[in-house]
């Protein structure tokens, strides 16, 4: 398999959901998978395709605070976005992976967890798109399928702030807040506690593409450029900035 | 710019309650959040939104479902209808099923 490969750094939730949406064009186009690691910076708050804006965050917060928020193309919940997160979108046409989506979701997903066996985390896969490790929730992942292209992201948890991001998302009912605070706090992990040390994004980078071009048999691997995918325009990062994209349900 | 987009969403939300639209939130057991707001009158469902952290694909059919579910009878038929449209379009859905929306829309028991 032939494989491109990109890594954006630390960007906006807009630029990042700009990106992936010009590299899922470029696939759908060039039949050639792509994949691309990136961050967010800085923190943001993305929702998913089906959420409402003002049901999910405290805009007002977000505002104050300089908090971008931000509609993915993707189903799935509201996440906060920060530096101590490491995030992959693999493009993919639909030839490459099972048909089957739950079954997808895994396939992608293993990579990742190749990635952490490697640095001594036994995490596993927890349908329908989340890894876990110790019970724990390590990892979310989201994906959609657009003429014949799988686009799947997901973010690593490097660290969670759990306090702030229950600054900006709201919760459905405020008497239940500290109970869900620390719900979560039990139930969501990064993999720095476990590893007992901060690891970096560039050295998770490089373990993460080699585990990549491992399990997808990749023979041919080289680099994709942002003139490639005609970034420049900016036309789509405007389109993930736009009140008729981030409110339009 | 920002302004004039808050001021529509205000307009927005205070249209939304002039309809006298119902919100209930809802999970099903293992599902997703479904946070729905909608207006009842007989057997006729009047508005219907879905939002939530659920998955659909392709996600282009939603605004369609939505439009389907509103225009169906909410009768004993209910299900099926929105089953047979969902199988006919190739809808895949995450996180709920239609006997959930069923219930939601028929019972008083979800906040």
């Amino acid at each position: 398999m032939q494989l491109k490969f990109l890594n954006t750094g630390f960007n906006s939730a807009s630029f990042n959901f700009a990106c992936d949406e010009a590299i899922l064009k470029w696939v759908q186009k060039n039949q050639i998978p792509v994949l691309r690691f990136y961050g967010f910076a800085p923190t943001a708050c993305t929702i998913g395709y089906f959420q409402g804006m003002n049901l999910e965050l405290d805009l007002d917060f977000a505002r104050q605070n300089k908090i971008e928020c931000v509609r993915r193309l993707t189903g799935g919940g509201a996440v906060m976005m920060d530096q101590n997160q490491f995030t992959y979108s693999l493009v993919i046409p639909d030839s490459f992976v099972p048909k089957n989506i739950q079954k997808s979701y895994e396939y992608i997903c293993q990579p990742i967890l190749n990635t952490l066996k490697d640095l001594g985390l036994d995490a596993e896969f927890a349908p329908l798109n989340d890894m876990i490790l110790n019970q724990q929730k390590i990892s979310g992942n989201a994906q959609t399928r657009k003429q014949g292209v799988v686009l799947q992201h997901g973010t690593l948890l490097l660290d969670v702030d759990v306090d702030l991001m229950f600054r900006v998302l709201l919760v459905p009912d405020e008497k239940l807040r500290d109970k869900l605070v620390a719900s979560v706090k039990k139930r969501v992990t990064g993999i720095n506690h476990h590893l007992k040390r901060e690891i970096s994004f560039e050295d998770l980078s490089e373990l993460a593409l080699k585990k990549f071009v491992e399990f997808l048999s990749v023979s041919h691997l080289d680099k994709i450029s942002f003139s490639d995918l005609n970034l420049d325009s900016s036309k789509e990062i405007a389109k993930y900035q736009s009140h008729a994209w981030n409110f339009r349900f | 710019m920002k302004l004039k987009f808050l001021k529509l969403n205000l307009i927005l939300n205070k249209m939304i309650l002039e309809q006298d639209l119902k919100f209930k939130n809802y999970k099903p057991t293992g599902g997703k959040l479904l946070r729905m707001y909608f207006q009842i009158e007989g057997n006729c469902i009047k508005e219907f939104k879905l939002r939530g952290d659920f998955f659909m694909h392709p996600e282009s059919e939603f605004e369609n479902l939505e439009n389907f579910i509103k225009k169906t009878s909410l009768d004993s038929k209910f299900i099926d209808s929105v089953k047979e449209y969902i199988d006919t379009k190739n809808i895949t859905i995450f996180g709920f099923t239609m006997d959930n929306i069923f219930e939601i829309l028929t019972t008083d028991q979800c906040s």
